[in-house]
């Protein structure tokens, strides 16, 4: 009775699903599950790697009503993504848009454009630090062709969220740029046919069949901007430490100095876990709004 | 191919074999010999020297084996502090003195009263006292000082050959050696080509701590004894002041725009006079060909000419197995003789041992730096820093917008530091750990 009752059980899909999956799931559960478990319950005590004091909820309280710095560090990072994504956007589309284009060497100008988001994000922070020197970078060296005064781009604190802003547009040719490529070669030649043969011009084409088609790629593209944005660590701690005057103190970075400098484990987790829900809470306004602006191919409007 | 695959398989035995062979000669299997473990950062010649001494340490005390850990000093605290709560640090480390007093108070580190007092050859009274009270806690010694030392000067003599000006160490001999000098100093070596750019600077403003200099010798106080920060006081406004005038009115020291990607660095002699830790002199010594350098003390204000004064603290953990072993270590590695090679030798860092100022080889020099006298001065009368378990904490606080100030030369002085004080002090305020 009991083996038929096993064997049946052994019969169906669902145990062997999770079977085959063990692996992945011991290990989700190990190195994913846990330590977000275990990070929420840091944030609700003071810790420091040596003593652990309950204190409720007043890590959240103090990071949303006692201190400044987290305030800076939201509207740093939310100017940030706010100008970072959509001109990003904008620059990768272009860019594939470009490089989609039948012309000799177009595989030569593709691997080109990838190649900046091949530089290891320390060499490249380096890179613009050299670029945006003041007296001798390249940049104020352009802008004096044309006349203008040089800009203090990292050690005025009203142009280092510009200069970080410029510097994220560098990896538009990566793979964001690949992502709109291959979606513009998912759009059917018929239906450029069909809309040449309506006389309509070409940005007409791009406008009302090539736009609306790249919409579930465009959303893709924004949600992981936005995640990507509202997660900037690397520059700014090779290049400004979150100076002048925390004008580029990103959410992350001070996460990290708060975490692993000051070592409040707790302040720092409860950040992590904030960052998680502001996440999640774009995120799904992002989906909502998307059912008015994305179109599936075949989907019934 | 049955014979290369044969080949093959032998070749993987015999490997085997060696590394079984190799792994069990190693000094852990040794029965009898106790495995120390120390840790350590720095730059490469202090680290070379730093194992051949664990080399001979380990040959003197054939019963202990020294496994020496380098760790790059960015890395260093993060590793340190995982490293003890995860209860595997190693059994003697060295700790930077920024770090020592908030964590000596979380037992991480093995009272060595009882070990100094059983030491009939150690005597506190040896030693210069700051040396000795930097490692205390509570009364109690949890530390040796090591690479003990504090800001010097170091200065271009080509430059200042070529500007007219007297040699600031013989100044300093003399009693002259001012801040109104050194600031006179800065602008005379200063010069620009005919395009108006600058070719070299007099000075560069240094980075907090050491820019606290002329706000001490101005009279101005760092904490005040009621724990809070005081560092927006007129007398230390003269001192923030000088630096903000050196940048902005003098232009006699780059701007930070302008000294980005290390283009006045001292190294390159575009730079005439230059503030830093005595253990850059390790450095220099390699790096500089092109021209003559030299050292001296920090100038004197009409309130005080003394430097900061820091070192590192040889610490064993709370938690080894072998402390007799570890105390016989940091013994040996502050010892005269290993002190002698690291500060007279490779001029690493300043004398811990009284015996050094009375002793006149050790102010004998072959090569740069010769004011030797420099490195006394700094032991016997520089004065410690503040330094308290939230040290990290109030200095990011007060430099966010005091260093913006300086770097940009936008702003009132006066509202950007007041500023800054009160944001360290809020910190200060606030309960620890949030």
């Amino acid at each position: 009775m009991e083996l038929s009752r096993l064997r049946r059980w052994l019969s169906r899909p669902g145990p062997w699903g999770f079977f085959f999956i063990l692996p992945w799931l011991v290990g989700f559960l190990i190195f994913t599950a846990g330590p977000m478990a275990s990070s929420f319950w840091i944030s609700l005590h003071i810790y420091d790697l040596h003593q652990m004091d309950y204190v409720g909820g007043e890590n959240y309280r103090r990071l949303l009503f006692k201190d400044p710095i987290f305030w800076k560090s939201v509207r740093v990072t939310l100017t940030y993504a706010c100008f970072s994504v959509p001109l990003g956007i904008i620059l990768s589309l272009g860019l594939a848009v470009l490089l989609n284009q039948k012309v000799r060497g177009q595989r030569l100008f593709r691997t080109f454009f990838y190649m900046p988001s091949l530089v290891p994000a320390v060499a490249s922070a380096l890179l613009w630090s050299w670029v945006f020197n003041a007296d001798n970078g390249i940049l104020n060296q352009g802008l004096s062709v044309f006349g203008l005064p040089p800009i203090k781009w990292l050690q005025d604190q009203h142009w280092a969220l510009f200069a970080f802003v410029l510097m994220s547009l560098w990896s538009s040719g990566g793979p964001r740029m690949v992502i709109f490529l291959a979606g513009l070669q998912a759009v059917p030649d018929s239906y450029m046919e069909a809309a040449m043969l309506d006389g309509a011009t070409a940005w007409q084409r791009f406008r009302s069949v090539t736009l609306p088609l790249l919409s579930p790629v465009m959303f893709f593209n924004l949600v992981m901007g936005v995640i990507g944005s509202f997660q900037v660590f690397t520059n700014a701690y090779v290049m400004t430490g979150g100076g002048p005057n925390n004008a580029t103190k990103f959410f992350a970075l001070y996460l990290f100095q708060n975490a692993f400098e000051y070592f409040k484990l707790g302040k720092g987790s409860a950040m992590a876990w904030m960052l998680f829900g502001t996440l999640i809470v774009i995120t799904t306004v992002q989906f909502r709004l998307a059912m008015r602006w994305v179109y599936y191919e075949g989907e019934a409007r | 191919m049955a014979i290369e695959l044969r080949n093959g398989l032998r070749s993987a035995a015999l490997s085997l074999a060696f590394s079984v062979l190799a792994a069990s000669c190693g000094p852990n299997s040794s029965p009898g010999v106790v495995e120390l473990r120390y840790m350590a950062w720095g730059n490469p010649q202090q680290l070379a020297l730093e194992e051949s001494l664990c080399d001979q340490f380990s040959k003197q005390n054939p019963g202990i084996h020294v496994r020496f850990l380098r760790l790059p000093s960015s890395a260093y605290q993060n590793k340190m502090v995982l490293m003890l709560a995860s209860h595997t640090a190693p059994d003697v480390m060295r700790v930077d003195h920024y770090n020592f007093p908030s964590m000596v108070r979380k037992d991480y580190f093995l009272d060595l009263d009882p070990f100094a007092k059983a030491d009939r050859d150690f005597h506190e009274s040896d030693f210069f006292p700051t040396a000795i009270s930097e490692c205390k806690f509570h009364g109690r010694l949890y530390a040796m000082n090591v690479l003990f030392g504090g800001i010097i000067l170091s200065y271009n003599k080509n430059l200042l050959h070529k500007a007219g000006l007297e040699d600031p160490f013989q100044l300093w001999k003399r009693g002259e050696w001012t801040w109104d000098k050194y600031r006179e100093y800065a602008r005379r070596m200063t010069s620009r080509n005919r395009e108006g750019k600058y070719l070299t600077f007099g000075a560069a403003i240094p980075s907090f701590p050491t820019n606290l200099l002329p706000v001490r010798a101005y009279g101005g106080e760092i904490m005040g004894k009621d724990g809070h920060i005081h560092l927006d006081s007129p007398q230390a406004m003269v001192g923030w002041n000088m630096w903000h005038e050196m940048e902005t009115t003098d232009k006699c020291a780059p701007t930070a725009s302008q000294a980005a990607n290390s283009a006045y660095s001292f190294e390159s002699g575009k730079l005439g006079l230059e503030f830093s830790f005595i253990g850059t002199s390790v450095r220099y010594r390699q790096t500089i060909k092109d021209f003559d350098w030299d050292i001296c003390p920090v100038p004197k204000g009409p309130i005080s000419g003394a430097t900061l004064l820091k070192g590192n603290q040889l610490v064993a953990n709370a938690e080894t197995k072998h402390p007799a072993e570890a105390w016989k270590f940091v013994r040996f590695m502050t010892s005269e003789q290993t002190e002698w090679l690291l500060s007279a030798q490779i001029r690493r860092c300043g004398p811990t041992h009284k015996r050094f100022a009375l002793d006149p080889a050790y102010l004998e020099s072959e090569e740069a730096p010769y004011n030797i006298q420099t490195y006394l001065d700094v032991v016997e009368h520089g004065q410690t820093l503040p330094i308290t378990d939230r040290w990290a904490e109030w200095t990011t606080a007060f430099n966010g917008p005091v260093q913006a100030w300086l770097d940009s030369g936008d702003g009132e002085g006066r509202s950007v530091l007041h500023q800054g004080t009160q944001a360290a002090n809020s910190v200060l305020d606030d309960r620890e750990g949030f």
